[in-house]
């Protein structure tokens, strides 16, 4: 338990800050970000993986990944304005209209929750952590012409899936999914 | 899929890894977590929870006695013959001069224990001597503020600045036995042979609100696991009415055993006359974590005048960003305050999006909206976020979450309110701390300028994470409120000790420096002469390594709208908060 706690103090340390801007990111909420940070070290100091890992960090990135779109999957009632909106309307972001506001960034979040593990790690990685596909290849032992055509058929399926909600909004005659 | 499309998710994404949550924020939760794990590494079995409270923080008291105290605060009801015997064992234990108490730790299933700790508590000078698992010496002076760990494996000591209050177990007790009107337990008493003594035994259960509606996280954990129900046996024994032996069941969500302490008690004629009578080697490394004492002199006088501040208000705080020279409000805040007792409710700007909760309930938010208008009168921008009670004990939240308004589970807060941003104290007297790191007074231009105090935390380089900066300039002429705030974490700074970390950080391109300066611009002064800060100009900037600099300007404006008024009926009852949706 000595070693264990040792190492997840370490990775807090070294990693911490980045791993809570990971939650933060993908769950959007002050409040979600600091019980799930609770509860990914808390698995964390007793988790037989992370002993085992050969790269704490990642092993750690992909748990609070797990978890966050853990989340995300269960809501019941998916795009609404969250507490972290605020910052939404940043003065010096691009005019990205209508298709980025809010509901739209949670309606991919959403989408992206629901693809593979691999693929939405790497969608994470390359869009929302803007990691290049080098750094990428690098973390998860892929070559980055697979990574790249990944990215793509998972954009593809992104928009597929957003465009199936909003299929689904319509024929029910209402403005959010709910 | 066209090139349109596809840039339309990809913005969506970009958008959402642009999503930063305060500072604050993060320092805070890594800390809450940081603690936990040092809390368990150190051995300190008793209490390792994350929420720190006082009463959860006397884990190095007494063992046995606090048990008992702690348990009753929390659980009892109003149950006259308990707290009668407890009153009994009070006036006993304020008796006693030295207190020796052993407590062995199990793993379910095991009859060996897994830890042994030992405390010896001196009433008279307010100490507590300690050793856990047989080689963690500690001493915790309340009378002296230091609080010294022995660590064998490095032969250093840390002494460190000790925060709490000393509470003695005669003083505890007493304090718990008032609050047995305010809560609720209940309680099996039963008289029984324990090793050949007639004694009282004391039995009953806690279960633990989890932080998130379907948990499993609790503010207690231990062994890596969520704390949900915590199992009581306290032994009185019957020839002097004092606390002989106690037991404590740590449950988890699925009411399996975490694991099981073990305590018993012991009044003695003399402990330890100091920390080497313990084991700690006299040629041991002392590393001194204690802040200049001036420091700890001006801490006081910042805590002193903000406890003298009103103790009855209400405000209205609004917080607008700066855009070509006009203001626009984006959070409004309603603050009803009464000693204790504090309601915010929080407004946020809608971002064009329908406000589908405020409307419901008007009538629940008609005092805050009625006060909150003068200040920011554009209904239609506005929507209702957060609706926040403290009752002097527990903390209420309530949130809007997916269009609705939902409730979090209460939580006890013995220390205080949970929020660092709500009301104007938060605002006037600040404070820094770092784990370890102890705070220096320095001066520069800008104190000698102003006449102010100046007061710097400095933490370098580690890992991760930026050298960092917290900066506070004190005024002692204006009831040593904070002027300026200064928070940073720069590539690079005079201030930083190593001038190349930077070249030793693998993934630089994920690091972001920030500055943030909060000056007070304008003064506002109580009826009594007081004064507070009534506009704060909040300015900084966030850089990403390699990317544009984002510039932040914030203006904060304090209205104290009523001195010790008349409430709304209700304000500060927590059965008449908004009723929550369903989750």
């Amino acid at each position: 338990m000595g070693q264990q706690q040792d190492k997840v103090l370490a990775l807090l340390d070294t990693h911490g800050q980045r791993l809570h801007r990971l939650l933060g990111r993908l769950t959007r909420s002050e409040d979600v970000t600091s019980d799930l940070m609770q509860e990914l070290f808390l698995r964390l100091s007793r988790s037989k993986g992370l002993e085992q890992a050969r790269d704490p960090y990642a092993y750690a990135w992909r748990a609070a990944a797990n978890l966050a779109f853990e989340w995300r999957r269960r809501r019941k009632i998916k795009f609404g304005p969250l507490e972290g909106d605020a910052r939404e309307d940043e003065p010096q972001e691009r005019p990205l209209g209508k298709l980025v506001r809010d509901e739209q960034v949670q309606r991919v979040l959403e989408a992206t929750s629901r693809l593979d593990e691999l693929a939405r790690d790497v969608i994470v990685m390359r869009f929302i952590e803007q990691e290049p596909y080098e750094e990428i290849g690098a973390r998860l032992g892929r070559d980055v012409a697979y990574l790249r055509s990944l990215c793509s058929k998972s954009l593809v399926r992104l928009r597929q899936m957003c465009d199936d909600r909003e299929a689904d909004c319509t024929d029910k005659g209402v403005p959010h999914d709910r | 899929m066209t090139d349109k499309r596809k840039q339309e998710i990809i913005s969506a994404l970009e958008r959402a890894g642009q999503f930063e949550l305060p500072q604050a924020a993060i320092e805070r939760d890594l800390e809450r977590v940081r603690r936990a794990l040092a809390s368990e590494r150190a051995g300190r079995s008793l209490w390792r929870t994350i929420a720190q409270s006082r009463w959860t923080r006397l884990t190095s008291a007494a063992a046995v006695i606090v048990i008992a105290v702690v348990a009753f605060s929390l659980f009892m009801q109003p149950e006259p013959a308990a707290a009668k015997l407890l009153a009994q064992v009070a006036r006993n234990m304020e008796k006693l001069a030295w207190i020796k108490t052993t407590t062995q730790t199990f793993a379910p299933g095991k009859e060996r224990p897994v830890a042994v700790d030992v405390h010896w508590t001196d009433a008279k000078n307010k100490r507590v001597f300690a050793i856990y698992d047989g080689k963690y010496v500690h001493l915790m002076d309340y009378a002296q503020r230091r609080w010294s760990i022995y660590r064998p494996e490095t032969n250093d000591m840390i002494v460190k600045p000790l925060e709490d209050e000393w509470v003695s177990p005669a003083g505890a007790v007493h304090e718990y036995i008032l609050k047995l009107k305010t809560e609720g337990i209940e309680v099996a008493k039963s008289e029984e042979m324990h090793e050949g003594r007639n004694v009282i035994v004391l039995q009953f259960a806690e279960s633990l609100n989890y932080l998130q509606g379907a948990g499993p996280a609790t503010n207690m954990l231990m062994n890596g696991k969520p704390v949900k129900t915590m199992r009581h046996k306290i032994v009185i024994d019957k020839q002097d009415y004092l606390l002989g032996a106690a037991e404590i069941t740590y449950l988890d969500p699925n009411d399996a055993v975490i694991v099981v302490q073990r305590s018993t008690s012991e009044p003695i004629q003399t402990g330890p006359a100091d920390i080497y009578e313990l084991g700690v080697p006299k040629n041991v490394t002392i590393v001194n974590k204690v802040p200049d004492e001036r420091v700890g002199q001006v801490r006081e006088s910042i805590a002193s005048h903000a406890s003298r501040f009103l103790d009855a208000y209400i405000a209205v705080i609004t917080e607008a960003r700066a855009e070509d020279g006009q203001e626009r409000v984006d959070q409004g805040m309603v603050v009803f305050r009464r000693g204790k007792e504090l309601r915010v409710d929080v407004y946020r700007r809608l971002f064009n999006h329908p406000d589908n909760v405020t409307p419901l309930y008007v009538n629940e938010l008609a005092a805050s909206l009625t006060r909150l208008k003068p200040y920011w009168p554009e209904e239609e921008q506005r929507g209702i976020q957060a609706v926040r009670l403290y009752d002097g004990l527990w903390q209420y939240v309530l949130e809007v979450k997916d269009d609705k308004l939902v409730a979090w589970d209460k939580q006890r807060r013995p220390d205080g309110d949970a929020y660092a941003d709500d009301d104007v104290d938060d605002f006037a007297w600040r404070t820094l701390w770092w784990l370890n790191e102890p705070e220096h007074m320095f001066e520069d231009d800008y104190s000698r300028t102003h006449g102010l105090i100046a007061m710097e935390l400095t933490p370098q380089w580690q890992g991760y994470r930026l050298p960092k900066r917290q900066v506070v300039y004190v005024d002692p002429q204006k009831d040593y409120i904070c002027q300026r705030y200064i928070d940073e974490e720069l590539f690079d700074a005079p201030w930083q000790e190593d001038k190349n970390w930077l070249d030793k950080v693998r993934d630089r391109e994920n690091l972001t420096e920030r500055r943030t300066v909060c000056d007070i611009i304008e003064y506002g002064r109580t009826a009594a002469g007081q004064w507070y800060p009534k506009v704060i100009a909040e300015t900084g900037h966030e850089l990403t390594y390699g990317r544009l600099r984002k510039d932040v300007s914030r203006i904060i404006r304090i209205h104290v709208v009523a001195e010790r008024p008349e409430f709304p009926n209700g304000v500060f009852e927590p059965g008449k908060l908004p009723e929550p949706a369903d989750q």
